[in-house]
């Protein structure tokens, strides 16, 4: 895994600008010692919403020339710069500047993702052929792995079918991909739009300066919130209540999957209707926690949506959670432990507030993961996260007696362990506004 | 130094309310470099935590233990803390688990103490004896009590601004009326605050203007659990020499989420104080609204402060100011809200701006050796490294310091916007400063200050000649800053001067809404050889 790890930072270092600037101001060069490894991460914050301090602004849009610049200083593999004359002076949306740079350089299969954005400043992250179809292998591989999900399930998922959420962008490509649409059915049951300025109105934390800005706060988003949930709301769950009906009436197992927001509100609705019986081999899984202010607890919600949708004969579906990141091309499954299994094919170890990784087989700190295979040639997945979570069996620690009472044996983050803690600009006795 | 492995107490009560614990249910934390450990290791430390009831009985007893009215109150809390240093130093084992459990080093401590401006009450004494005018509304007079510096107030309301001038001689504060249970909230950020808050709320009924000495109230103080030790240590030993000063006075810690408890000591208390997060206080003033409550409020909440590097302090030797700046913003890890974030320095002197950045990293690689870093975590500080190094590649920005040295030290010299402001400013705390060159002291208010909410904004350290002084203290002040003392001095504020903009008579006396700035020194500049030879810089 060190070599693994030690060739892909060669290979990037030499390459890729903000990468090599960062590391060699700690004092790291292109070959690597073992003790060096912490001196590789990255946080996301810097690395993929650099472009807000850099360009003095969270609206690229308004800089599409120095936006791409700073984009292009990113990435591993060369962006051709020259094309940069083709773009606008400025695009009056983030998703439209987004867009151009797709197409601008469509030739090199470039996807945009973004992070989810609830502080409306969104992480910008750069994918290609190559890391789509790794990150579409570990997810997929994955979840057949630890859920025993496959072509043979319907795929029902309470998201948009067109989003640039990396999390809910790699639902949309996996099945794309791997052409499980042929096979069975796959519904994306939310019906408005989620590019990235709609969800930075929505959640009304981040607005353009001046008079657009005012328009923004004072009509847009009070606006959204309400069509939310006058109408979206309502909408989503009869469109998700009706694919699993389908699926139901097909005899096919399906996998349902959404926030647990999004669910609560499914779950609410088939309860008042009085339950719903899904086939054998169904399942329900949740991703992405809950990052606004909601009345109700996670516990509180997956034990209402436990009494409303069930298997044949009244059996409890398995119900279990996943753990991602925007800039991790893997996800954490959750076992019928709880606990959440971590790819083998990358390393994991937490740190604690001095970035120095916490030594043993069972240590709670920031999570931080070398992956020398998912970045591809894109940029090199070595990050520190801001979660705190309880690590067993992870960097270079394996304690047979903690193996997950599950049978896999791979590190796991321990259930109900894992809590964001970290903000970049978090502030001792004073922090301005 | 093995930590001794006695449970160590975090609340204090007087003797004669000792007993009132014996039935009450105990906390106990386990807590090395301000983070909890397991039980077993680290620093242990306990605090009562009193049922409903036991805290009826507890605030009726700290009332009937107000005792008499005392005229020299203050003369007393001054006697009785001349004392306290040396009785402290003389307990190296007790410095060493406040040093353990805070994870601030003890030689932070051991400075901290040594240090005696802080708790110069014949000086307070002389401050609350006179009434000011309606004139300091107008412009900067002498400070109260012919203290060294000056004084000026900015009226909040734009009808006082215009009628301070017609109202010139007439005194600007009204005498309070008495409060008999004061309640404060100290934060944690900086050890000793909880001992602060009770020392001022307890003299609160002896600053009234014209009125016939009063018995002090009874004070009941909510600690902070990462700083629980400093404070019942010095009260301890205010008993040993006075105990009469302290008799009706408690300090403890409770839950600020028990809203039932919070309201219950909130609805008998008629002067509040409170050293907390902006959301904290936010809470506090909801609560007393909530129960009806019109207590005197004083808001300690989110600050931060700045220093300010005249042309003429860079004529001779760069390296002194350096020092001294150095220290404003290694002290607490720059956790207090004293702490100088940035650094404006003025061009045009012998020494540039760079000049003096590099003698500052000197000066705080230096004082990392002899104040190691304490809780802030070092996480923090690469990011705020790597965030730089990043902007270093576009030219503009100067990174002075190395991934490892425990500081950072910039030199940012971009065109900001408000947004790219306020993230510097955000970003300079854990031994973070970020140097700014400007052209004149004159843009300091215009381009900066003036771009930050006013209620944020706290003290300035100062190293300009006297003759610009006034000029900006007076642009400063009437953005916000309440406080201007010359450099070096950021962490040893003196009481008798503006706090957060509030000065002693605000305890006892009203006046209309607006804030005190204060001048501790009319020429800062001749203060910074004498302020380097008595901190040993």
């Amino acid at each position: 895994m060190l070599e693994a790890i030690r060739e892909s930072h060669a290979w990037h270092y030499a390459r890729n600008s903000a990468y090599r600037a960062t590391v060699s101001a700690r004092g790291v060069g292109s070959s690597l010692l073992p003790l060096q490894l912490p001196r590789l991460l990255r946080t996301s914050a810097i690395t993929f919403k650099g472009y807000i301090e850099q360009l003095g602004t969270p609206f690229p849009q308004d800089q599409p020339q120095r936006a791409l610049a700073w984009l292009a200083g990113q990435l591993s593999f060369e962006l051709p710069l020259e094309r940069t004359a083709l773009l606008r002076p400025r695009y009056s949306t983030l998703e439209g500047l987004l867009a151009a740079i797709e197409a601008l350089y469509s030739d090199l299969g470039l996807e945009i993702v973004t992070s989810s954005g609830t502080s409306g400043r969104f992480a910008i992250l750069v994918r290609n052929k190559m890391t789509v179809e790794v990150a579409t292998d570990a997810y997929f591989t994955a979840i057949a792995h630890a859920w025993n999900i496959g072509p043979q399930h319907d795929m029902v998922f309470v998201m948009p079918a067109h989003t640039r959420v990396a999390m809910a962008r790699i639902a949309h490509l996996g099945t794309r991909e791997l052409g499980w649409a042929a096979d069975s059915s796959v519904a994306y049951t939310m019906p408005f739009k989620a590019d990235p300025d709609t969800i930075r109105v929505r959640t009304g934390r981040t607005f353009r300066p001046g008079l657009r800005g005012l328009w923004e706060r004072r009509v847009l988003h009070p606006f959204m919130l309400w069509a939310y949930e006058a109408l979206a709301e309502d909408k989503f769950v009869k469109m998700t209540v009706q694919a699993l009906e389908q699926s139901a009436v097909a005899g096919h197992p399906v996998m349902l999957l959404g926030g647990l927001v999004q669910l609560d509100a499914v779950g609410q609705h088939v309860l008042v209707c009085g339950g719903m019986e899904l086939p054998a081999g169904s399942r329900i899984a949740t991703g992405g926690g809950i990052k606004e202010l909601y009345p109700r607890t996670p516990d509180q919600i997956r034990a209402d949506l436990r009494r409303a949708i069930h298997g044949p004969g009244g059996a409890a579906l398995p119900m279990t959670d996943i753990y991602g990141m925007a800039e991790a091309n893997w996800a954490a499954f959750q076992c019928p432990e709880g606990n959440y299994h971590l790819p083998p094919w990358v390393y994991m170890a937490v740190m604690d507030d001095d970035d120095c990784p916490l030594q043993g087989s069972d240590v709670t700190g920031l999570l931080a993961f070398w992956d020398p295979l998912g970045g591809g040639d894109v940029y090199p997945p070595f990050f520190q996260s801001a979660d705190r979570v309880r690590l067993v069996n992870g960097n270079g620690y394996f304690d047979a007696a903690l193996v997950c009472s599950c049978g896999d044996s791979t590190p796991y983050l321990v259930r109900n362990t894992i809590q964001r803690v970290d903000l970049i600009e978090e502030a001792g006795c004073g922090a301005i506004s | 130094m093995a930590l001794s492995r006695e449970i160590l107490d975090g609340y204090w009560l007087p003797a004669s309310l000792q007993p009132l614990t014996r039935d009450m249910e105990w906390e106990i934390h386990y807590v090395t470099a301000g983070r909890p450990v397991p039980p077993g290791d680290g620093v242990a430390v306990r605090w009562p935590k009193p049922t409903r009831a036991q805290w009826e009985t507890l605030v009726a007893e700290l009332r009937a233990a107000r005792g008499l009215a005392v005229p020299d109150l203050i003369v007393r809390w001054q006697c009785a803390l001349a004392t306290v240093p040396k009785i402290l130093m003389n307990d190296p084992d007790r410095l060493e688990a406040i040093a353990h459990y805070t994870g601030y080093p003890s030689s932070m401590l051991a400075l901290a103490f040594t240090q005696s401006e802080l708790v110069r009450l014949d000086a307070l004494a002389r401050s609350v004896e006179h009434n000011p005018a309606w004139a300091i509304a107008r412009s900067w007079q002498p400070m109260l009590g012919g203290l060294p510096g000056k004084i000026r107030f900015f009226p909040a309301r734009r009808s006082d601004r215009w009628t301070a001038a017609l109202r010139v001689g007439a005194p600007l504060f009204r005498p309070a009326p008495p409060a008999s249970l004061a309640l404060g909230f100290a934060a944690g950020n900086v050890p000793g605050n909880g001992l602060l808050i009770a020392l001022l709320l307890h003299i609160a009924n002896h600053t009234a203007l014209g009125a016939a000495p009063e018995v002090a109230p009874a004070v009941l103080v909510r600690n902070s659990r990462q700083a629980p030790l400093m404070a019942p240590w010095v009260l301890s030993a205010i008993e040993e020499v006075d105990s009469e000063l302290v008799t009706g006075l408690g300090m403890l810690i409770w839950d600020y989420d028990d809203v039932a408890m919070q309201r219950t000591l909130l609805g008998q208390s008629d002067l509040v104080m409170a050293s907390a997060s902006d959301q904290t206080i936010a809470s506090i003033a909801a609560h007393l609204q909530a129960v009806g409550q019109p207590a005197h409020f004083h808001r300690h909440g989110h600050k931060v402060s700045f220093a300010v590097i005249g042309r003429t302090a860079l004529r001779d030797d760069v390296t002194l100011p350096a020092r001294l700046s150095a220290l404003d913003s290694t002290f607490w890890d720059q956790y207090g809200c004293l702490s100088a974030r940035v650094h404006f320095v003025e061009r045009g002197g012998r020494h540039t701006p760079v000049d003096y950045a590099a003698a500052l990293s000197e000066a705080m690689c230096r004082l990392t050796k002899r104040l190691p870093r304490g809780v802030a975590p070092a996480r923090f500080l690469h990011r705020a490294y790597d965030i730089y190094k990043l902007l270093e590649l576009k030219g503009d920005v100067r990174v002075l310091t190395d991934y490892d040295d425990g500081c950072l030290v910039v030199l940012d010299e971009r065109d900001w916007n408000a947004d790219q402001w306020s993230a510097t400013v955000n970003r300079c705390t854990g031994r973070v400063v970020v140097v700014r060159p400007v052209e004149d002291l004159s843009d300091i208010p215009t381009r900066y200050l003036r771009r930050l909410p006013p209620h944020n904004l706290q003290s300035m350290s100062v190293a300009v000649t006297a003759n610009r002084m006034l000029e900006l203290a007076e642009a400063a002040g009437a953005c916000g800053i309440t406080a201007f003392r010359s450099l070096g001095r950021a962490a040893f504020p003196q009481l008798a001067y503006s706090w957060d903009g509030l000065l002693p008579l605000d305890l006892g006396n009203s006046r209309c809404p607006g804030h005190f700035a204060t001048l501790e020194t009319e020429d800062p500049l001749a203060d910074l050889a004498p302020t380097a030879s008595r901190l040993g810089l």
